[in-house]
């Protein structure tokens, strides 16, 4: 028995050395991921580049300030004509899934004012490129892995009975069961040096850091390909033409990687609906400017509730003072905070949903997994988000002491102000529950083939 | 004879399970899409409407405020969505909802749904147009792969070959029995799909609406054509079905899959943007130190101040019959914004450059033509939001100098004290987008329906040619 096994497989090995179609497909394959590598690599250290090139920016408004402003300045000032930023670095592992990387900002340009409308600001992106989306590794091992897979083992049974090589095949003392698996098993491996070939490259290149999670991707991509083994063996044992079971296979593919995500996310956009967006930023456009009718005094009433500290700082006497214009800037802020809130929390709700949902698509649930190994899925940018939300709080911590108790504010001074970078991290829930669900489909596609072949076709066994 | 061979490939189609079977899984996709498309067009239309209404009645019921006041207090735009929009989403999700325009600084478009979503939403859209672009071709090659395979491999074109007919009246034939045949699907649920919009849009249909349908109509049929045709050559080429279907879905994959991606990634590795901090420095710097680098801010007002002074043959400003601080403002506001415009335009001009690679693809690729026809078509490509950009950037720009004059005219120098009553703003004319004409919108896509009117002429002319030529049985 293991004597066959070897030599069927070295028969495959003699097979796929003269079969052109096979090695070409392999040769594709590696190229489109290479290409992934490279273009997610290139796409990635842009983002490094623009995110390093905002320190040139910050430096530069504040030598123009410095030569505004040539002795010491009024800290309202600078809060006013000052903007730094709050950056978003890509995790070493981005380059290789760029999830919605290349979609959410991935720094935000910060003043002192009113924050929410700054939160929400965007970048320049090219919506063509966008809507078509990245070419990263991550693609070529969703998308077009599973057709490599298809290509290679659709006519494995067919090919022999349409070719009429089945009957000598037959007459081996070997059960076709057996043939088959050789077969399956030969192209497994070849799928599996290819997979590992490229992630390999991929580390390599991108500078990716070799961490557990080399093999979180390693081991989810074998149960990936081990669900699409499962899909073709499923139909390959209805022992149908080959034309059958390339129509058929495509199909699943079509059904699995793109009409069931797409229906799941339509679903979500009208099952949940997130309008807080444009509300939320047209309330606290009223809510700041409100603040210039506001009697001071109520407004500063309302502001030392939640800065006691200042509550003794002398009063402001005159028309316009800085400390009561980024007084009721902050107010702006606090009415709108509850209504930010549920924004954020709808747009997690809406995407847990869809995730939820995707259950039932392995290509989406892997795709879901490889986005939250790189760190780049909208639970990375809302995590940003909120961080660049508290980097705002410090800002102010810096600079209310300056406006509040009438310091002036020195050239020195610009060193003290704070920093923000933040560093995206794999999101480890979603990994595991990823992971989970991948493993489960895979079982499910193993006992959905098993028992089609034990229906329809007895003999095989 | 023709007709009858004809007859016989619509019967046989007809017949076929195959066929049956994917014509209704199609149908029940575009039904799908259609409905989720009014749906989302309806809740997204009316969610800008009513944002766009509530902007415009806060800035019409306004108190009395001082000018500048309210030029901080700004305005907003918001994209209506176009009525075609519910066929071919196109690039709508990914571009951003409303623009916050206010005086001195050049806003992003925000809140666009790509920003909102999770991933999921990269994995493509359900609309009317993925099912026709994507999911006809498909159904065209299933159902023709062996038209002619199928005959060989059986050797009944031999009998009919022996009847004294040709290999191109048969391949003639064939193309007309199926291009009934898939009208069977295609044609009543496309009339559907309009019944639909024309319902969505309230049956206010003017003539430029109905030439935007009808000529998206007719850039589809054109489209499955291509691929009729396409599909019946390469069976009539091929000697067996299994090399005709594996060509031909191969000829799929790379047109709807691979070389879309490729060329849109190449375009943005071959042409970089500048982030829009870095624009707005730029802006910035051009507009405080002089667009030529040395005709810097104060050096202007300066100017400018002297030049009033000469004009109205006074000694000092505050002599001056007008506010000095609003003209000067006004004069600061049009430099900025003229850098803007250049800045932006050179934004633009490389988001252009960007997808010209995919445009000029379209002349190998006819699912790349049709991709943007049908944008165009529909009013959601990038020209029709640069469009957009452009008019709320050009609304923003007026309201500003309406704003700058009437401190200009009404409020004396250096006067922050003074209001002016709400007349001054419930008057304004609010933000209104008008769509560009077809004329525009085609006119910014050439290429592309040059490529698709070339490749669907090629194949018109050249289809029995070339079948006569190459065919071997």
């Amino acid at each position: 028995m293991k004597k066959a096994l070897r030599t069927l497989l070295y028969a495959e090995w003699l097979n796929f050395k003269t079969e052109r179609s096979l090695l070409l497909f392999a040769l594709l394959i590696l190229m489109a991921g290479g290409y992934g590598i490279y273009s997610g690599h290139a796409e990635i250290q842009r983002q490094r580049a623009k995110i390093e090139h905002l320190d040139h920016l910050y430096q530069e408004n504040i030598a123009e300030l410095k030569t505004k402003y040539a002795d010491t300045a009024d800290a309202g000032d600078i809060g006013y004509y000052h903007a730094t930023f709050a950056r978003h670095m890509p995790d070493s592992w981005a380059a290789l899934s760029i999830g919605q990387r290349d979609a959410n900002p991935y720094y935000i340009k910060l003043r002192l004012l009113a924050v929410h409308n700054q939160l929400c600001s965007s970048e320049n992106t090219n919506p063509d490129k966008l809507a078509t989306g990245s070419f990263d590794l991550a693609f070529v091992l969703v998308f077009l892995l599973p057709l490599f897979i298809v290509a290679i083992c659709f006519n494995l049974f067919s090919a022999e009975k349409e070719r009429g090589t089945l009957a000598l095949v037959l007459s081996q003392p070997v059960s076709l069961s057996t043939f088959l698996l050789c077969k399956l098993l030969f192209r497994f491996g070849l799928v599996m040096l290819l997979v590992v070939l490229l992630t390999a490259a991929g580390i390599l290149f991108t500078g990716a850091q070799p961490d557990g999670r080399v093999w979180v991707w390693l081991g989810a991509t074998t149960l990936y390909c081990l669900f699409w083994f499962g899909v073709c063996y499923a139909v390959i044992v209805l022992k149908k033409s080959s034309a059958f079971n390339a129509i058929c296979l495509l199909g699943v593919w079509l059904l699995l990687t793109i009409i069931l995500p797409v229906i799941i996310n339509v679903a979500s956009q009208i099952k949940q609906p997130v309008t807080e967006g444009l509300a939320l930023t047209l309330k606290q456009r009223e809510q700041v400017h409100a603040g210039w009718d506001k009697p001071k005094d109520e407004t500063f009433k309302r502001f030392f509730a939640h800065y006691p500290q200042y509550r003794n700082t002398s009063p402001v006497t005159g028309r316009f003072a800085w400390k009561w214009y980024f007084a009721f800037q902050e107010l702006g802020d606090r009415s709108v905070e509850s209504l930010y809130q549920t924004y954020l929390s709808k747009l997690q709700s809406r995407a847990d949903w869809a995730n939820r949902f995707s259950v039932v698509s392995a290509p989406a649930t892997f795709q879901v997994l490889l986005n939250a190994v790189g760190g780049t899925d909208l639970q990375a940018h809302l995590a940003f988000v909120k961080s660049a939300r508290q980097f705002h709080h410090r800002l102010k911590a810096y600079y209310y002491p300056f406006l509040f108790n009438d310091q002036p504010f020195r050239h020195a001074d610009y060193n003290g102000e704070p920093r923000h970078v933040y560093q995206a991290k794999p999101d480890k829930a979603a990994i595991s529950m990823a992971l989970l669900t991948l493993a489960i489909s895979t079982a499910f596609v193993f006992a959905l083939a098993f028992v089609i072949q034990l229906f329809t076709n007895p003999e095989l066994k | 004879m023709i007709k009858t061979l004809a007859q016989k490939e619509l019967v046989s189609a007809r017949r076929d399970k195959r066929f049956v079977l994917l014509g209704a899984i199609i149908v029940l996709l575009l039904a799908v899409a259609a409905v989720s498309g009014v749906v989302s067009y309806n809740q997204l239309s009316a969610e800008r409407n009513l944002a766009q209404h509530a902007a415009d009645h806060d800035f019409k019921s306004q108190p009395s405020r001082h000018p500048h006041r309210m030029a901080h207090y700004g305005s907003y735009a918001f994209r209506p969505k176009s009525s075609l929009s519910f066929f071919d989403f196109g690039l709508d999700t990914y571009t951003g909802t409303m623009v916050y325009l206010e005086a001195h600084q050049q806003n992003s478009a925000n809140f666009s749904a790509v920003q909102q979503s999770g991933g999921l939403l990269r994995f493509g859209e359900m609309t009317v147009a993925f099912v026709l672009q994507w999911l006809i071709p498909l159904l065209i090659i299933f159902l023709t792969f062996n038209t002619f395979t199928q005959e060989k491999e059986q050797e009944t074109l031999k009998v009919l070959l022996s009847q004294g007919l040709t290999v191109a009246q048969i391949a003639n034939a064939k193309l007309q029995g199926y291009a009934k045949a898939l009208s069977l699907i295609i044609l009543p649920a496309l009339l559907v799909a309009s019944l639909f919009l024309l319902l969505a849009n309230g049956l206010s249909i003017d003539a430029g609406f109905l030439l935007r349908l009808l000529l998206f109509l007719t850039a589809y049929l054109v489209y499955f054509f291509i691929f009729l045709a396409g599909s019946i050559l390469i069976s009539a080429l091929n000697q067996h079905s299994r090399s005709a279907l594996l060509l031909l879905l191969g000829i799929w994959i790379t047109a709807c899959v691979i070389m879309p991606k490729v060329t849109a990634n190449l375009g943005s590795l071959l042409y970089q943007t500048p982030s829009k901090a870095e624009m707005d420095a730029t802006v910035h710097h051009a507009a405080s130190h002089g667009m030529n680098g040395h005709d810097p801010q104060d050096k202007r007002t300066a100017a400018f101040t002297k030049a009033l002074l000469a004009k109205y043959k006074v000694d000092s400003v505050s002599q001056l019959p007008v506010n000095v601080d609003g003209l000067v403002m006004a004069e600061g506001e049009a430099y900025s914004s003229k850098v803007y415009a250049q800045e932006f335009d050179k934004l633009a001009n490389t988001y252009h450059q960007q997808s010209n690679v995919s445009e000029w693809a379209g002349l190998l690729n006819p699912y790349l033509a049709i991709r943007y026809t049908s944008m165009a078509l529909a009013g959601t490509d990038a020209a029709h939001y640069v469009h957009f950009l452009k008019a709320a950037e050009d609304y923003r720009y007026r309201l500003a100098q309406h704003l700058n004059h009437l401190q200009a005219t009404k409020l004396k120098y250096h006067d922050k004290e003074t209001r002016l009553d709400n007349s001054h703003w419930k008057n304004y004319p609010a933000f209104s987008y008008r769509e560009p004409s077809v004329g525009w919108a085609l006119g910014s896509h050439l290429v592309s329906v040059v490529a698709l009117l070339l490749w669907g002429g090629l194949l018109y002319f050249f289809f029995t040619r070339l079948i006569t030529r190459y065919f071997t049985l």
